[in-house]
């Protein structure tokens, strides 16, 4: 199994990965984030992990169960989550992982009602 | 036949008339079809409008309704949304508070949206403010100049002003509290290799802009 960045239209795609299983390209898309965010640690988080369209449920959850191991085992508090095709590229096979820092104000807006066709609760 | 649709100049369109069929006690058209609403507006309350090319399903248009989204404009699949059909969201969801415009970090959309806002600003009539969604550090180290994209952070950001405004928050609260969002969300992700349509690495250029 080869991965290849979704990083669509850049030109130059040397920075195109080449891993062979779900844990490892896990590990470095939530290394990439952390990196980015500086530390993460004692930070509560949404962890939302979405389907790009061509990747099934089971799939999506079996990343989901990584990403919060892994995201867990550096401090990281994962105190909301969600899971599905949401965001989609037609029907490209794929997933994303997307954490937003919470705050309490942040968590009681996240948790507030909503009723729309994708997302209800 | 590959996909379940009549041609691929309706194909966008023909799937927001389902959409729209399928959601009805959620949302409708707006006039002239340009946008989908939410069927019930709340009257007080800062608007908040969406939109981008079709393909990214369900975004906008599954994240209109209570507590999200009171419209969204949807494009030709990879194309964003004209001016016109975003102008008329906000002239006819605009109940005196105020817009806010949620866009997704694309030439196109960014511009798109940035003229309509003018254009409703110029009428004398619309307070508009924009949220820039940029979450994607997958693309940072391209060498465009437009800097991240917005991806899947853009639902967070929805989801989180959506809420604000239904409790109240004024216009320049949720400019805020978006750019706060939009702070505090990084994606990344990653497509595989060999999958129809994107087999190699020229034709998947194709893959998210919009």
């Amino acid at each position: 199994m080869r991965w290849r960045s979704v990083s669509a239209f850049t030109a130059n795609r040397a920075a195109r990965d080449k891993v062979t299983d779900a844990s490892a390209i896990v590990a470095l898309i939530c290394r990439h984030i952390l990196d980015d965010f500086g530390s993460l640690d004692g930070q509560s988080v949404l962890l939302f992990v979405n389907g790009l369209g061509g990747t099934p449920q089971s799939e999506l959850y079996l990343v989901f169960g990584l990403a919060r191991a892994f995201l867990e085992e550096r401090g990281v508090v994962i105190a909301r989550s969600l899971v599905g095709t949401y965001v989609t590229s037609l029907d490209m096979a794929g997933i994303s992982i997307t954490v937003t820092q919470l705050d309490e104000r942040l968590t009681r807006l996240w948790d507030a009602p909503v009723l729309t066709a994708a997302l209800r609760w | 036949m590959k996909k379940f649709m009549n041609s691929a100049g309706t194909l966008a369109q023909d799937s927001l008339e389902g959409f729209v069929a399928a959601h009805g006690d959620i949302v409708m058209f707006g006039a002239g079809r340009k946008y989908v609403r939410r069927r019930m507006l709340s009257p007080g309350k800062v608007a908040i409008i969406s939109g981008g090319g079709a393909g990214h399903e369900p975004m906008h248009t599954g994240f209109v309704g209570h507590g999200m989204l009171d419209a969204a404009c949807t494009g030709y699949v990879f194309t964003s949304p004209t001016p016109d059909q975003i102008y008329a969201a906000i002239h006819e969801t605009d109940n005196g508070a105020g817009t806010l415009l949620i866009v997704k970090n694309y030439d196109g959309d960014v511009m798109n949206f940035e003229m309509a806002a003018e254009m409703a600003i110029s009428g004398g009539t619309h307070r508009i403010e924009t949220i820039i969604v940029n979450d994607d550090i997958a693309v940072e180290r391209s060498a465009r100049g437009t800097g991240r994209r917005g991806v899947a952070g853009t639902l967070v950001v929805e989801k989180i002003a959506g809420a604000a405004a239904q409790a109240g928050a004024t216009l320049d609260q949720l400019k805020v509290l978006g750019d706060a969002v939009v702070g505090a969300t990084l994606n990344d992700g990653r497509g595989l290799e060999g999958h129809d349509g994107a087999a190699d690495d020229a034709r998947d250029v194709s893959a998210w802009p919009g």
